[in-house]
């Protein structure tokens, strides 16, 4: 297992490098200057030459990607062309709120549509089957800037129960951080007022993050469940006269998992850098709005250090995955 | 380089310096350490000046609990808050924490003293010497005098701050005594005073110097850090969602009266949640709207819809380098197509229409509008005159404009079909407008009309408030007018634009400023549509504010208060 991680760790080396080398040079062949947007509409050619030269985008493009891949080495991401602030602030910032949506979402919609799935796959054809697909369906087919603007509509201006923007109320001071997540931040500050604040704000953007998770995770479960109940084990299992759910949940369950945890896994990188819809929406302060931002911007520091972040996020959730499927199948243990 | 006439007794007022009171000495340190706990954890950024301001009693204010606090929908989140370096729309709101000597006032859009009390100009032009205000300190203590305008000018000279021309014109600082400033410029520039209410806006000298890391004039460190003379004071920044600003209760102005103490800047840049908390009550003030949510929100009993004519315009800018639209003719051509009203109708709403190719609230005062002799709509005559200039059977041609402002894009689409009429077929192109700037940079492909951009819809405002403003961005040749992207390019307004800036005088220099305007309009290089309207929506409760006649972002926070 540690051979297993020591190899997808040091394979992170090359991809890492091959994503900082592609966005490099995306964001200088883009026909546009960055240091022209910092300085915005009315800045005179001598101001945008004094601040091209300031940050040395005057070298040669090598040049300056050695030079960035030098300090990034030592964790320094270089500064934002915009607000002149070290992007590992701004990641240290961003990132722990949308850590914190996604991880929600992806436990809620686990929670609800893998037993769900179960469900539909052991009633098959019954009514609680079709119930699972009409509301895979439903979920599935909702827009998100629709379903999260009809629930801002109906549990913040009609009713008053949950807040519709922001990650606490305007009046309450975020927890001292230690890991950027106010909830888990709050509890551990012992702070219950900001933790069911906190959570009250989670609620709406977790939800709509989850919809789409809801309908993908419940349908892989189904079919994966239905692929195995139908293995000669299962069969076995069930004439060695064991109880109906040590079957489902010791036997099946565990071998149907393997497809489960792969989309799970992807769902979870998709989600940490695309939920920009949400973030958008619910005015979540995450790390989807900061990357759009960047790139609005052309601001290439920010965009390469976001880029980065979620590539290496995105690698660790996939060895993670790997992980847990040699836990669950030791047939895949290296 | 007097100012204008109509302010003298503006100048000559001295602000009275209130007494602060000196209680909640207690509350103020145990949220100081609160805070400083909170930095500890880097969950929110808090300024060093927290601990000099914790030291001071809080603001006198009737105003407790929700009342003393104005929730505000801010339009964008700010780049940086340093106030030698922001340019942005959302940075305006950094006024309310830094102070230039002169600032634009409310309701006139007008230069009114600030830090400085008054000034004079020399016979010659080029010697102004600002009389200080006294009594004025920084938010971490330290006193506001010439030395301290001095370090502040200084920084914005190295910093190439805007309007880099006000400070290359500077030849020497002098301090004449504590609260006397005297600065000789190299050359005249008629509304030289007036491009200091853009900066410098007074950063403290002290923090200038001890937060300067290598060299950097302490750019990093006021990047999220502030301490200026404003009323309010930065001290927290929830990155993405919230900027709070407290009051500062050495405040120069004092704090007698109704005022909100905090302010909470809340980013919520999406029109439609912004829109659901004000109609909530968790916004007080929202500028993020959407046209098509005014007339609901006109509507709503509680809210409050204020609006002001501001001096932006709408242009279709023309390419004036070259291929068919180098031809006045055709430029005029194009003018006569273009049915004002029929646009307008489309558009859904009215807009007041452009009076000339410089606002007529920047000419100043005692100024009275000539009736520009606007082209109206005759497509019979537009035919003619393409017929004229050789294009009788119409051309094809490029519209620029960026993305995201619904206005534009109906404007492109009448456009193209008013144009269509005269036989010339536009191919609207929607870029960002970084990357409509990075191609109008490149002047050699402008002039090549198959590389150039040849129409382009730009919104201008003001800089600072005066007619050079304009005319020195758009009407005198690139790279010394950075609108100017598509090639207009006239001697005479180029030579009556440089004659009116290095005016002593501010009658001769508006003459000139006319002159340069009737001339452009006989040049037609641009269509000039209309002006903007600004709203701002409030909740009933909001009370004091009053929308700013130049700056359409700005808002002074200290004028405002609250009746729950």
């Amino acid at each position: 297992m540690v051979v297993l991680v020591v190899r997808r760790l040091i394979a992170l080396i090359p991809l890492l490098l091959g994503v900082t080398v592609v966005l490099f040079v995306l964001t200088h062949l883009l026909p546009a200057d960055p240091v022209r947007v910092a300085l915005g509409q009315d800045a005179t050619p001598e101001q945008v030459r004094a601040y091209r030269e300031e940050l040395q985008l005057n070298t040669p493009l090598w040049q300056q990607y050695i030079r960035y891949v030098g300090n990034l080495i030592r964790g320094d991401f270089g500064k934002s062309i915009i607000s002149r602030r070290p992007v590992v602030q701004d990641l240290r910032a961003f990132f722990p709120a949308t850590l914190e949506l996604t991880l929600t979402s992806i436990i809620f919609s686990s929670v609800v549509a893998i037993p769900l799935g179960i469900s539909a796959a052991v009633n098959r054809g019954r009514w609680v089957d079709r119930l699972a697909q009409i509301l895979s369906l439903f979920t599935a087919s909702m827009p998100v800037f629709w379903f999260g603007v009809l629930l801002q509509i109906i549990f913040y201006a009609r009713s008053g129960w949950l807040p519709a923007a922001d990650r606490l109320d305007a009046d309450l001071t975020p927890p001292a951080t230690i890991t950027g997540m106010y909830t888990f931040d709050s509890l551990v500050a012992g702070d219950t007022a900001v933790f069911f604040n906190a959570l009250k704000h989670l609620v709406l953007p977790a939800l709509v993050l989850s919809n789409i998770n809801l309908a993908i995770l419940a349908r892989i479960t189904r079919s994966s469940m239905l692929d195995v109940l139908g293995e000669g084990y299962v069969v076995t299992a069930r004439a060695k006269g064991l109880s109906e759910r040590r079957v489902l949940y010791r036997h099946a369950l565990e071998n149907a998992l393997v497809p489960i945890i792969t989309i799970a896994g992807m769902r979870f990188g998709d989600l940490m850098a695309g939920a920009i819809l949400t973030e958008t929406i619910f005015s979540w302060p995450g790390i989807g709005r900061y990357a759009v931002f960047s790139i609005e911007r052309i601001d290439y520091p920010a965009l390469i250090g976001f880029a980065v972040v979620a590539t290496l996020l995105y690698a660790l959730v996939n060895l993670g995955v790997d992980i847990m499927y040699a836990v669950i199948d030791p047939r895949m243990r290296p | 380089m007097p100012p204008h006439p109509d302010h003298s007794d503006a100048l000559q007022g001295q602000p009275t310096r209130r007494e602060v009171l000196r209680r909640g000495v207690a509350l103020s340190l145990s949220m100081t350490a609160a805070r400083g706990l909170l930095a500890a954890g880097g969950a929110a950024v808090l300024t060093p000046t927290q601990s000099s301001a914790a030291q001071v009693a809080r603001p006198r204010s009737k105003a407790t609990g929700k009342q003393a606090i104005l929730n505000f929908g801010a339009v964008q989140e700010p780049s940086t808050l340093d106030p030698h370096l922001s340019t942005s729309v959302a940075d305006t709101m950094l006024k309310n924490i830094y102070e230039p000597l002169v600032d634009t006032d409310t309701d006139t859009g007008r230069v009114v003293p600030t830090l400085a009390v008054s000034w004079s100009v020399a016979r010659d032009g080029l010697s102004v010497i600002f009389k200080l205000r006294g009594g004025v300190l920084f938010h971490d203590g330290t006193p506001f005098n010439a030395n301290a305008a001095i370090v502040n000018f200084k920084r914005c000279i190295a910093l190439k701050s805007y309007i880099p021309e006000a400070f290359d014109a500077i030849d020497s600082l002098e301090a004449l005594d504590n609260l006397t400033l005297r600065v000789k410029l190299k050359r005249v520039i008629n509304p030289w005073v007036s491009m200091l209410s853009l900066n410098p806006k007074m950063i403290s000298p002290t923090a200038i110097e001890k937060q300067t890391q290598g060299g950097d004039l302490a750019k990093t460190w006021l990047a999220q850090n502030t301490v200026g003379t404003g009323a309010y004071m930065h001290t927290r920044w929830d990155r993405g969602s919230n900027l709070v600003w407290e009051a500062f209760p050495k405040y120069w102005r004092g704090w007698e009266g109704r005022h909100v103490t905090t302010v909470n800047n809340r980013i919520v840049l999406e029109p439609g949640t912004q829109r659901l908390l004000l109609e909530a009550g968790d916004l007080d003030v929202e500028m993020n709207y959407t046209q098509d949510a005014l007339p609901a929100l006109r509507r709503n009993p509680n809210l409050n819809v204020v609006g002001v004519d501001l001096p932006n315009l709408l242009y279709i800018r023309l390419n004036n380098f070259t291929g068919p639209t180098a031809d006045v003719r055709v430029r005029k051509a194009i003018s006569y197509g273009f049915d004002y009203s029929a646009y307008t109708k489309l558009l859904g709403f009215d807009r007041p229409r452009a009076d000339m190719p410089i606002p007529v609230q920047l000419f100043g005062p005692g100024y009275r509008a000539v009736k520009i002799p606007y082209l109206t709509y005759d497509p019979d005559m537009g035919r003619k005159l393409l017929k004229e200039a050789g294009h009788g059977n119409g051309f094809q041609m490029n519209l620029f404009h960026d993305p995201g402002v619904p206005q534009k894009a109906i404007l492109a689409e009448y456009f193209q079909s008013a144009m269509s009429r005269l036989g010339i077929k536009v191919k609207i192109v929607v870029e960002p407008f970084v990357n409509i700037l990075a191609r109008g940079a490149d002047q050699q492909s402008q002039k090549n009309w198959n590389t150039a951009v040849h129409t382009w819809i730009l919104y201008t405002a003001p800089l600072y408030p005066d007619a050079s403003s304009f005319l020195l961005r758009m009407y005198t040749p690139y790279p010394a007018a950075v609108r100017n992207l598509l090639g207009y390019n006239s001697p005479q307004v180029a030579r009556l634009t440089q004659e009116a800036v290095a005016q002593k005088d501010f009658a001769a220099a508006t003459k000139l400023y006319w002159q340069a305007n009737l001339q452009i309009v006989q040049d037609c290089p641009d269509l000039m549509l209309d002006r903007s309207i600004q709203f701002t929506i409030l909740r009933k409760w909001v009370k004091g504010h009053r929308p700013h006649a130049l700056e359409p972002w700005r808002w002074t926070y200290w004028d405002a208060w609250k009746e729950m």
